[in-house]
């Protein structure tokens, strides 16, 4: 922590919440460094524009930049901006830019509103990505389990019924014995911890139940979650060595 | 070959094929494959960024992985924002002494910073832990030189210097 000069309490805070938002003049406009940060930590950052007697608010494009760099293609980028532009009513622009016109007493809002957008949509490709890795980890659980056990014995998507006769589809299931041993994959997100709750849930209620295995695609972020999913069967990282996969399907 | 992400940061790599800045609206971009010992590496690439009407600002440089082959979290790797015009702030997380403060105008996300023993894995929110710049970097060669260095390409200056507009007007 950086030291800094005593102050009293309400000067402390007083200077702080003066550096909350700052500007820079451009020849052409004006960037405007708000408070907010996406999810990478970079401020968001409003340009506003001059285009008399009105004013030009945009992002700059900062979001469709921070989104490329999370590895959003323009297609993936636009389906989610135009949402959160439409429900804003601002525009997009070509590059990506949320922007919208206004008039001088529109301009506090207008600002507020485009960092929104801007922030919104970085934030809602940030959560996509996070289901994509459980699709990562998927994939990595099966090219391991193959590789243990063969592909022969090695079914994706397997449809287990659980006791309440139920069809569940589990990610992974390996096959070579009478009994599967059935392995979901989860990401720290609640509908995948919820989703794999619910199918390891009801398959453990079963008289001689399969061993199930939470495959997580990281620790992080999970907290209380791994003692819930721990509740329904083994838990393991997609990083975990092959003798912890071995012994989660003698489990 | 690299077997694990940390491997592949710290490989000796290549620009496989050089090639222009793509202008995108106001952003003009760039994404180039890497090259391993004599083996382009699926998904892995050099990213840059620089803002066509903003000279010397706001320039971004990624090494970023998006292959399957290599466990733990793919996506960007590292990052060089250089004169950024929007300040990094890491939040409370990553080293205690750089939590919570303004970071301006260049700082660097390391894979180091954001990479964690305990879940073998990348912080998610794409590198959401920087530090500043080591020392100022005055241009863009220079920054070139730095980014090669950081991300161990050994032919970085193959990089064209951007198309930048310079107008007095942006």
């Amino acid at each position: 922590m950086a030291e800094t000069e005593a102050k009293s309490f309400e000067e402390a805070v007083s200077s702080a919440a003066s550096m909350l938002v700052s500007i820079r003049h451009e020849k052409g406009g004006t960037f405007v460094t708000t408070p907010l940060a996406y999810p990478s930590g970079g401020a968001v950052v409003i340009w506003v524009d001059r285009a008399p007697p009105h004013f030009l608010v945009s992002d700059y494009s900062f979001a469709a930049r921070e989104c490329e760099i999370m590895g959003a293609d323009r297609r993936q980028f636009m389906a989610r901006a135009e949402a959160v532009a439409m429900s804003a009513g601002v525009e997009i622009a070509s590059d990506g830019a949320f922007q919208v016109q206004v008039s001088e007493g529109q301009l506090v809002g207008a600002i507020k509103a485009i960092a929104n957008c801007s922030l919104e949509v970085a934030i809602n490709y940030a959560n996509r990505q996070h289901q994509r890795k459980r699709a990562d980890a998927g994939l990595m659980l099966h090219q391991k389990l193959v590789r243990l056990y063969g592909e022969q014995h090695v079914a994706k998507e397997f449809e287990f019924r659980g006791a309440s006769t139920t069809a569940w589809s589990i990610d992974v299931a390996v096959t070579n014995d009478d009994t599967p041993a059935l392995f979901d994959t989860v990401t720290p997100w609640f509908p995948s911890v919820a989703s794999t709750l619910a199918k390891f849930g009801d398959i453990r209620l079963l008289d001689n139940p399969p061993a199930r295995t939470a495959v997580l695609s990281t620790k992080d972020g999970f907290g209380s979650w791994i003692t819930a999913l721990a509740q329904t069967g083994n838990v393991l990282q997609a990083v975990a060595p092959d003798d912890a996969f071995r012994r989660a399907v003698l489990h | 070959m690299p077997d694990t992400l940390h491997e592949l940061v710290k490989a000796e790599k290549l620009i496989a094929a050089a090639s222009e800045w793509t202008r995108k609206g106001r952003r003009l971009e760039l994404k180039l494959p890497l090259e391993i010992d004599g083996l382009i590496e699926e998904g892995l690439f050099l990213r840059a960024s620089a803002l066509e009407r903003l000279p010397d600002r706001e320039v971004v440089f990624q090494l970023e992985y998006h292959g399957v082959r290599i466990p733990g979290e793919g996506g960007p790797l590292a990052r060089v924002e250089w004169n950024s015009i929007r300040p990094h702030n890491n939040k409370g997380i990553g080293p205690p002494e750089l939590r919570f403060l303004e970071q301006s105008p260049s700082h660097m996300h390391l894979f180091e910073d954001n990479w964690s023993d305990t879940t073998g894995a990348l912080r998610g929110d794409n590198l959401p832990v920087a530090r500043p710049v080591p020392q100022p970097i005055q241009g863009f060669d220079e920054c070139l030189r730095f980014v090669g260095s950081l991300f161990r390409i050994n032919n970085i200056t193959l990089v064209k210097t951007p198309e930048w507009v310079y107008s007095f007007d942006l």
